[in-house]
């Protein structure tokens, strides 16, 4: 039952954010057209607005696939910012959603449905990448793309930096991201 | 010596695609109170590309926090032996003479760095019968005490080991993440005595109030209550089911470390389970007696999905402090130490 310790031996390619998100489509649809056919439900014809750093990207499923272009003017249903920082943090275990979203560090802004089932489409694309080596191994060439920044240094979690959610206790900065969305009564 | 190998599923069997196998070694830094945990596995069928193998390497230090991460890899893309899983970056081997348990991690990003040789110091205790776990089956083998050689590295600063002692399991059967299954389990470790005390349950009361039927562990079709192992400074004695009562008080409040981040991601609904701060063992068969009191200090969730069809366990680490009392042969031996306890759901 031995096999060879496999070492990556060549950077991966680089990618834009639109191939990024091209490849994540495909590379689900390949190894589970029924998560496909999923998403695709979900999303049904509305189109999101994607920015990664200085990247901006449109979104929107069509014939089965994902098809990816230049930010155009008209309103996209959803959009969602966040850096490479935030989503290395993110994929580290460094960073929960919430604590993200609290911090600033992810965006998100849209109808309360279309941005729900914006979320839904991600949800269904981590649950299918645990069964897919190919989208396990896209997230591992975005962490090493060598077009992007180096991840940050590995600092350990502290209770001052974390949220916990509770039904009892209300994180120090909900009321900050209320007042800073025009939202508290 | 360690009587003890990887079980890989045969040719043709069934229930490969429900395998399991996983290497775990603690390790108690006593005089620094650091507690480390690193762990390889191994989930569904060595011959399914979809397969993983999963690598833990977690310290966590007092007053700093949790340092390193978890790896996860492609089944094709780990070193695996007779007696060892090696990721790229962390991995445990076991060398059945003279009997030590290794452990490496190369987290740098991360934080960690260790090189850590554990030698069996305490007879193992070997489990070999399958028993029923939901619709599968698990079995064990336990090294309750081992000495410990080797280092960390934690965020650039050299911890000798040399004061440490370790705990060593492999656990192994047949079981899908997401079927009706959990456990509970801990071991501790005294400072100043050869003194260890295991636990193992069906699993916190709690999370399977919250599941309800979840969460057991099943044996000729009945629901099996905690047992205890208690190895005091070479007596051992074993408490079964029915002789060991476990509460659990209170409420952890500090914040959990979870991984792989992208399943912390995707299970936004287990930020924040009902763990206990406080955790009280008596055992006691009418001669002898064992009564523990742990106080967690922090905890991990480690989250598992099965590579063969949808499913998910939440392993949660929890570490702190223990202390003890054991009436053994007629001696009385207060002790505190270092423990780690663990509830899967």
């Amino acid at each position: 039952m031995s096999t060879p310790l496999s070492v990556r031996e060549a950077p991966p390619p680089c990618r834009s954010l639109g191939e990024y998100v091209a490849a994540l489509v495909s590379r689900l649809g390949e190894q589970e057209p029924a998560l496909l056919a999923r998403l695709g439900e979900v999303v049904g014809a509305r189109c999101a607005r994607i920015s990664l750093d200085q990247e901006t990207i449109e979104v929107r499923f069509q014939a089965g696939g994902v098809v990816v272009t230049e930010p155009t003017i008209g309103l996209a249903d959803g959009e969602g910012s966040t850096d490479r920082y935030t989503t290395l943090d993110l994929l580290d275990g460094r960073l929960e959603v919430t604590h993200a979203i609290l911090e600033g560090r992810l965006w998100v802004k849209g109808e309360v449905e279309s941005v729900t089932r914006i979320f839904q489409a991600i949800e269904i694309l981590l649950d299918g990448s645990t069964r897919n080596p190919e989208l396990h191994r896209l997230a591992l060439d975005y962490g090493v793309d060598p077009c992007r920044h180096a991840r940050p240094p590995g600092s350990a979690l502290t209770a001052g930096r974390r949220v916990v959610v509770d039904p009892d206790h209300i994180p120090a900065g909900e009321g900050e991201l209320l007042r800073r969305l025009d939202l508290l009564p | 010596m360690i009587t003890d190998t990887l079980r890989p599923p045969p040719l043709f069997d069934p229930s490969a695609a429900a395998y399991k196998d996983w290497l775990h070694l603690n390790v108690f830094d006593h005089p620094s109170g650091c507690v480390g945990i690193f762990n390889t596995s191994l989930h569904g069928s060595p011959n399914d590309v979809r397969s993983r193998a999963i690598g833990t390497a977690l310290v966590h230090e007092p007053g700093v926090g949790w340092i390193g991460n978890v790896e996860v890899a492609g089944i094709e893309e780990v070193s695996v032996g007779t007696t060892s899983i090696g990721l790229e970056r962390v991995a445990v081997a076991t060398d059945p003479t003279p009997g030590i348990v290794l452990a490496s991690a190369r987290l740098p990003a991360d934080g960690l760095e260790a090189g850590i040789t554990a030698t069996v110091s305490a007879r193992p205790v070997d489990v070999p019968m399958p028993f029923p776990f939901g619709p599968g089956w698990i079995s064990w083998y336990i090294v309750p005490r081992l000495s410990v050689e080797g280092g960390l590295v934690l965020r650039a600063r050299r911890l000798d080991l040399s004061g440490a002692t370790a705990y060593h399991d492999h656990n192994y059967g047949r079981w899908h993440w997401g079927d009706e299954v959990g456990w509970e389990w801990g071991a501790c470790a005294a400072a100043d005595a050869a003194v260890t005390l295991v636990v193992v349950g069906p699993g916190h009361p709690s999370v399977r109030a919250r599941n309800g039927s979840r969460s057991t562990v099943q044996a000729q079709g009945h629901a099996i209550g905690t047992m205890l192992l208690a190895d005091v400074a070479g007596e051992r004695r074993s408490f079964s089911s029915g002789l060991v009562h476990t509460d659990y008080l209170g409420r952890l409040t500090q914040p959990l470390r979870r991984l792989p981040g992208a399943l912390a991601a995707l299970h936004q609904d287990r930020i924040a389970p009902p763990l206990p701060d406080r955790i009280l063992v008596r055992a006691s068969d009418g001669v002898d007696c064992v009564e523990i009191e742990f106080r967690p200090r922090a905890a991990a969730q480690i989250i598992a999905a099965d590579p063969a069809r949808r499913g998910y366990g939440f392993i949660h680490e929890m570490v702190g402090r223990f202390e003890a009392v054991c009436r053994i042969a007629g001696r009385t031996a207060r002790v505190d130490g270092l423990a780690v306890f663990e509830y899967v759901d």
